[in-house]
């Protein structure tokens, strides 16, 4: 039975960002990587929230990394997607594809 | 030579917000970032960027357990003084002569007070014990204490909704 809750955009985003970055999903690469990807302004303190949040509801785990001198000595909090977290991006992405077939991205144009 | 290290008041903000939990790989993300900007506009992305935090850096401080026994020391403390103060009000009302006697609006504001004090209180002795919260909070408390109320009812006030509060979410965690 599929699970009440839908990711939002941002947790999409999010989600979409630490599978792309591996093993260096870590606070400041995922909001860069929002950043660059989307062009869309980050705060650092947005995506810990949802990654948080994220955590909380089993969609990632977390584990603490290296500290180096770059970070003035203090650790990374590197995510990992678990099972649930890939199948709840999976299916979010298969809604999203499912509502987008057959509409092509010039249709949308008379909405700007 | 360039500044490498970021404005000392942002930094203070951000420990404020920051959930005591993640604080540091908050202040180590922010740093290696900051240190890759160009120097002129290196302090004000700092800042943008912990002050576009704020809010939901809050939110997530107020999601900690410590939070839930600030906020549950509050309510536990204000609601009761809140439906007495409409009971007696009540009372008053229904005895001949004394219709229009009302009870003196510092008194709900007394109350408020300590109920913000109790709730800072059981905050900060749960979570990291920050002595200048605690120091505050403590002050508030013998200031705001008339005379006239009973010593017993005072105490009763102080000790009780910090102890059901923390016991409340002892057992919530034990539960889940």
């Amino acid at each position: 039975m599929p699970p009440r809750d839908n990711l939002g955009e941002f947790e999409q985003l999010v989600l979409l960002a630490v599978f792309r970055l591996k093993a260096d999903a870590y606070g400041m690469r995922v909001r860069q990587e929002i950043e660059t990807r989307t062009n869309r302004p980050t705060s650092i303190g947005a995506v810990y929230a949802t990654l948080e949040r994220m955590e909380a509801k089993g969609l990632l785990r977390s584990e603490v990394g290296e500290s180096t001198p770059a970070r003035g000595g203090r650790p990374k909090k590197i995510f990992t997607l678990t099972a649930l977290g890939s199948d709840s991006l999976r299916r979010s992405m298969e809604a999203l594809s499912k509502m987008r077939h057959g509409i092509k991205m010039g249709e949308l144009e008379w909405l700007v | 030579m360039a500044c490498l290290t970021p404005p000392r008041a942002a930094v203070a903000i951000l420990r404020i917000l920051s959930p005591g939990s993640d604080l540091s790989m908050i202040e180590g993300d922010l740093l290696e970032e900051f240190v890759t900007i160009a120097e002129p506009l290196r302090t004000a992305w700092y800042w943008k960027q912990v002050l576009r935090s704020a809010p939901p850096l809050l939110g997530m401080q107020i999601r900690q357990p410590e939070w839930n026994v600030a906020l549950c020391t509050f309510l536990m403390y204000a609601i009761p003084i809140r439906i007495l103060d409409f009971l007696w009000a009540f009372l008053l009302s229904q005895v001949p002569f004394k219709e229009d006697a009302i009870r003196p609006f510092e008194f709900l504001v007394v109350h408020m007070v300590l109920a913000c004090a109790c709730a800072i209180t059981a905050q900060a002795a749960l979570s990291r014990c920050n002595a200048v919260w605690l120091l505050l909070a403590s002050w508030l408390i013998v200031v705001s204490i008339p005379a006239w109320l009973p010593t017993w009812f005072c105490w009763m006030l102080i000790v009780v909704p910090p102890a059901c509060s923390a016991a409340f979410v002892t057992l919530r965690r034990q539960t889940s």
